[in-house]
C-alpha cells in the first residue's frame, strides 16, 4: 500500500516527466507484482531529459541494461531514491539495432561504466560517452555474447532430455 | 639397514649396510631424498585465488585448519614460490596472467588445481559457454586435482599432502613431464 | 594531502609513470587490476580494469530453466551467497505470484543474517590485514567458522548455497541448528569487547583510516552507490528498511550510520550492523512460527510473459535481479545488478590525491567481491 509521501511524490513525478517527455507513456504498475512503481515508455528520445528531471530530485541511477528482442534492442534505466519515500523507476525505451542513443554519463557519471557493460554484451554505441570500449570481456574480443544470434540460447530441447 | 639408538633422518629403503660400531645417531640417505625431505616440509605456495576457491584456500590457511603446521607460508611473488594454488574459474582474459605467473616461477614447481573450475570448467562449462577455459591444464601442466565445488579446507590440505608425497617419492612435477614431452615432440 | 588537478605536460615526461596493482596482488580481495597513474608516490589517476572473473552467468541463463540457474547467484557474490540465493527465489516468485509461507520467510531471514554476519566478519578484518593487522583477520574467520558449521548443518554446504528454492527452502532446521545459533549469538556478544580492544583503539589503525578516501553524498548519488559504503557517509539507506522485502517489517532493528564518510566510518559502520544482524536472528528465533518451509509449486515453474525487478540488501550493498520472461521455462533475458560494481567505479573520483598506501586501505574499506563485479 502506498503512503501518503508516496502517492505525492508519484503525481508530481507524473507531471514533470509528463511535461518534458510528452511523447512518453507513463503509467503507474503494481509494486507488489513488478517491483516499480512507475513505467516510463519513451518513443524517440528523451533518456537525457528524463535523467536530468531525476537527478534534480535525487533519484540514484541505480542500472542500465538492454534486452535483444530479435528486431530491436529495449534499453531500460532503473532510477531509484534514498532520500525520499522510496519510488522506483523504470523508464524504457526501444531502439533499433543500429541506433545510437545518447549517453546519460554528462548527468550521471556512474552511467559511464554501466554504458560501457551495455556496449560490451550488446554491440550498443552510445554517443558522446567519453571513454566507449570493452569492460568485462577481453580487449580483443570480436563478440557481444548477450545477443540472441550469438552461441546458445534455447536450450529447452536437450532440457528435456536430461531431466526426464 | 638397523640403526641403533634413535636416528637423526630416516635412511632409505634398500640401502644395506651393516655396522655395529657406529651408535646410531646417524642415517644414510642418498643427498636427493634429505632434499625433498627439506623441500616437502617447506612447500611455498603463490596463493592465486581467482573466485570462491580463494576463500577455502584462506580458511585452510587460518586458525582452524591451519596450513602453516605442514611449512605452507603463502608468497606474494612467484619467485619465491614453488607451488601455485588455482583456485577458481579462468576467463579467457586470464590467460596470459596465469601463464606469465607460471613462468616466472622458479623449477621445479608443482601447480594444484582446486576446484570443479580448475580442473574442467566445473558448473560453468556446457555447450556454448564463450567465456572460460576449461580447466587449468589446458595452459599449464597441473600435478594434483583438488574436485570440490568449493572443495573443504581439509581437501586443500589433502592436495598438498599428495604433493609431499609425490616428491618423497621422486615422481617428477607435472612441468618437467610437460618440458620432457616438448623435447621429444620436437626431436 | 596534494591536491592535484591537471596534469602538466612536462611532469608527464619526468614523474608520472604508471603502475599496475594486480591482478595477482596480495592485498587485492579477488583478481583486481587497478591502473594506477602515480607522481611519485602520490595517485594522479586510478583506473580498475575488470573482467578477470568473468563466468558469463547472464547467458548461463538463457540456457538453463529457472531451477537450474539456483547454483549461480551464489557464486556471484560469495561472501553473501545465502542472501542472492533468496533474492533470486523472491525474483522468480513475484513473478510467477508464488506465496511463501511464514516459517520460510522467517528461515530465510535468519540464514541471510548469519550470512551478512560472515560477511562482514571477512570484510573487516580483511580491511584490517590491508593495514597490517595479521590478528583480527585470524579472529574474525574463526568466529566465522561457527557460522559455516551452523549453515553446513541446515544446507549441506559451506560458502556456495543452494538452499532456497522457489516457495521456501529447501528443507526444514533442526533443533541442532537452533541451539547452535543461540549459543552462538550468545557467544558473539561477548567477542564484541575483544575486537574493541584488540584493534578499533588502535593508534595506527585510527591514523591510516581518519579522513582516509571521504566519499560525499553527492558523489554517492552521482555513482549509485548502495550499501555500507554509503551508511558510513551519512545517508540512512537501507533496502530492508526502505523496501522491506520478505518478514523484515515484523523486526525492528536499527540502521547505523556515520557522517564522516572515511575509511573509518565505513569500517565502524559494519561492526555496528553485526549487532543489528544478531538483534533480528534473535527476534526471528523467538517468534519462530510453525508450520511448512515450502509452498506447493509446479516441478518447473513457467512463469507468465513480462517483467519483474526485486532488490534486496547483501551484505556490499542494494542488489537487485530484473527477469524478463518470455512465457517458457526458460528466462529470456535475467540481468543482475550487482552493487560492487557501482560501488567500485567510486573509486576514480575519491582516489587521486591520496598516496599509493592509502589505496589499499581505501579498496579495502569499499569490500567489493570481484566475480559479483564481472558476473
Amino acid at each position: 500500500m502506498l503512503t501518503a509521501g508516496q502517492k505525492k511524490l508519484l503525481v508530481e513525478l507524473k507531471s514533470s516527466l509528463a511535461e518534458s517527455v510528452p511523447e512518453g507513456q507513463i503509467s503507474e504498475s503494481d509494486y507488489a507484482a513488478k517491483g516499480y512503481h512507475l513505467d516510463v515508455r519513451l518513443q524517440k528520445g528523451g533518456v537525457r531529459r528524463v535523467a536530468q528531471i531525476m537527478l534534480d530530485r535525487r533519484f540514484i541511477l541505480e542500472t542500465v541494461t538492454a534486452v535483444d528482442f530479435i528486431d530491436s534492442f529495449e534499453l531500460v534505466y532503473l532510477y531509484s531514491t534514498y532520500y525520499q519515500q522510496q519510488v522506483r523507476l523504470l523508464v524504457r525505451i526501444r531502439i533499433a539495432k543500429d541506433a545510437q542513443p545518447y549517453s546519460v554519463s554528462a548527468i550521471y557519471p556512474g552511467a559511464i561504466w554501466l554504458e560501457r557493460e551495455v556496449y560490451d554484451f550488446f554491440g550498443i554505441r552510445f554517443q558522446e560517452h567519453p571513454d566507449l570500449k570493452r569492460i568485462i570481456n577481453p580487449d580483443e574480443a570480436d563478440y557481444f555474447p548477450l545477443l540472441k544470434n550469438f552461441g546458445k540460447t534455447k536450450f529447452t530441447d536437450q532440457i528435456d532430455d536430461i531431466l526426464c | 639397514m638397523e640403526v641403533k639408538g634413535s636416528p637423526i633422518c630416516m635412511p632409505s629403503k634398500g640401502f644395506q649396510v651393516e655396522s655395529k660400531e657406529i651408535p646410531g645417531v646417524v642415517g644414510f640417505a642418498p643427498v636427493q631424498d634429505l632434499l625433498n625431505l627439506a623441500r616437502v616440509n617447506a612447500l611455498w605456495p603463490l596463493t592465486f585465488g581467482i573466485a570462491c576457491c580463494a576463500i577455502e584456500m584462506m580458511a585452510a590457511g587460518v586458525a582452524r585448519f591451519d596450513w602453516d603446521r605442514f611449512g605452507i607460508i603463502p608468497r606474494g611473488t612467484p619467485r619465491q614460490s614453488d607451488v601455485m594454488v588455482v583456485a577458481g574459474t579462468i576467463p579467457h582474459k586470464l590467460v596470459s596472467t596465469i601463464q606469465t605467473l607460471y613462468d616466472q616461477m622458479p623449477a621445479p614447481k608443482y601447480v594444484i588445481a582446486m576446484g570443479n573450475c580448475a580442473i574442467s570448467g566445473g558448473p560453468f562449462s556446457y555447450d556454448g559457454q564463450y567465456a572460460i577455459v576449461n580447466g587449468a591444464d589446458k595452459i599449464i601442466p597441473v600435478d594434483v586435482y583438488i574436485p570440490g565445488c568449493p572443495p573443504r579446507p581439509e581437501a586443500l590440505l589433502q592436495g598438498f599432502i599428495k604433493i609431499q608425497t609425490k616428491m618423497t617419492k621422486g615422481i617428477i612435477d607435472a612441468n618437467r613431464r610437460a618440458e620432457k614431452a616438448a623435447r621429444r615432440a620436437k626431436k | 594531502m596534494l591536491n592535484i588537478k591537471t596534469i602538466d605536460d612536462a611532469t608527464i615526461s619526468q614523474r608520472v609513470y604508471q603502475l599496475n596493482l594486480g591482478p595477482q596482488h596480495p592485498s587485492t580481495h579477488g583478481v583486481m587490476h587497478l591502473l594506477l597513474t602515480l607522481d611519485g608516490e602520490v595517485v594522479v589517476k586510478i583506473e580498475p580494469i575488470i573482467g578477470y572473473s568473468h563466468r558469463g552467468h547472464e547467458k548461463m541463463a538463457e540456457n538453463r530453466i529457472y531451477e537450474q540457474f539456483l547454483p549461480n547467484p551464489a557464486r556471484m557474490d560469495y561472501l553473501s551467497g545465502m542472501i542472492f540465493n533468496h533474492g533470486y527465489c523472491m525474483a522468480v516468485e513475484k513473478l510467477c505470484g508464488i506465496e511463501v509461507p511464514r516459517r520460510a520467510e522467517y528461515i530465510r531471514v535468519i540464514t541471510s543474517e548469519l550470512n551478512r554476519i560472515a560477511s562482514h566478519f571477512i570484510g573487516t578484518m580483511d580491511y584490517a590485514m590491508g593495514l597490517g593487522a595479521i590478528t583480527p583477520f585470524l579472529w574474525g574467520w574463526d568466529d566465522r567458522e561457527n557460522i559455516l558449521d551452523l549453515l553446513e548443518m541446515i544446507s549441506g554446504s559451506r560458502l556456495t548455497y543452494s538452499y532456497g528454492r522457489f516457495g521456501g527452502v529447501r528443507n526444514d532446521i533442526t533443533k541442532e541448528f537452533y541451539d547452535g545459533t543461540r549459543k552462538f549469538i550468545d557467544r558473539l556478544r561477548s567477542r564484541f569487547w575483544d575486537y574493541e580492544n584488540l584493534i578499533n583503539q588502535n593508534v595506527i589503525f585510527i591514523k591510516r583510516s581518519r579522513d582516509v578516501g571521504v566519499i560525499t553524498t553527492e558523489d554517492a548519488l552521482a555513482f549509485g552507490v548502495t550499501g555500507p559504503t554509503l551508511r558510513g557517509s551519512g545517508v540512512k539507506y537501507d533496502v530492508r528498511k526502505n523496501e522491506p522485502y520478505s518478514a523484515y517489517p515484523e523486526f525492528k532493528f536499527e540502521i547505523p550510520t556515520r557522517k564522516e564518510g572515511d575509511c573509518l566510518a565505513r569500517y565502524q559502520v559494519r561492526m555496528a550492523e553485526l549487532e543489528q544482524s544478531i538483534n533480528i536472528i534473535e527476534q526471528a528465533l523467538d517468534h519462530l512460527p510453525p508450520g511448512p518451509v515450502r509452498a506447493k509449486v509446479p516441478r518447473f515453474v513457467t512463469p507468465p510473459e513480462g517483467d519483474c525487478y526485486v532488490t534486496f540488501e547483501s551484505a556490499r550493498g542494494a542488489a537487485g535481479f530484473y527477469i524478463v520472461s518470455d512465457g517458457t521455462r526458460v528466462p529470456y533475458r535475467i540481468k543482475v545488478r550487482a552493487p560492487s560494481f557501482s560501488n567500485l567505479f567510486v573509486l576514480t573520483k575519491i582516489c587521486p590525491g591520496h598516496f599509493l598506501a592509502d589505496i589499499v586501505a581505501i579498496f579495502g574499506s569499499i569490500d567489493v567481491t570481484v566475480p559479483e563485479i564481472d558476473r
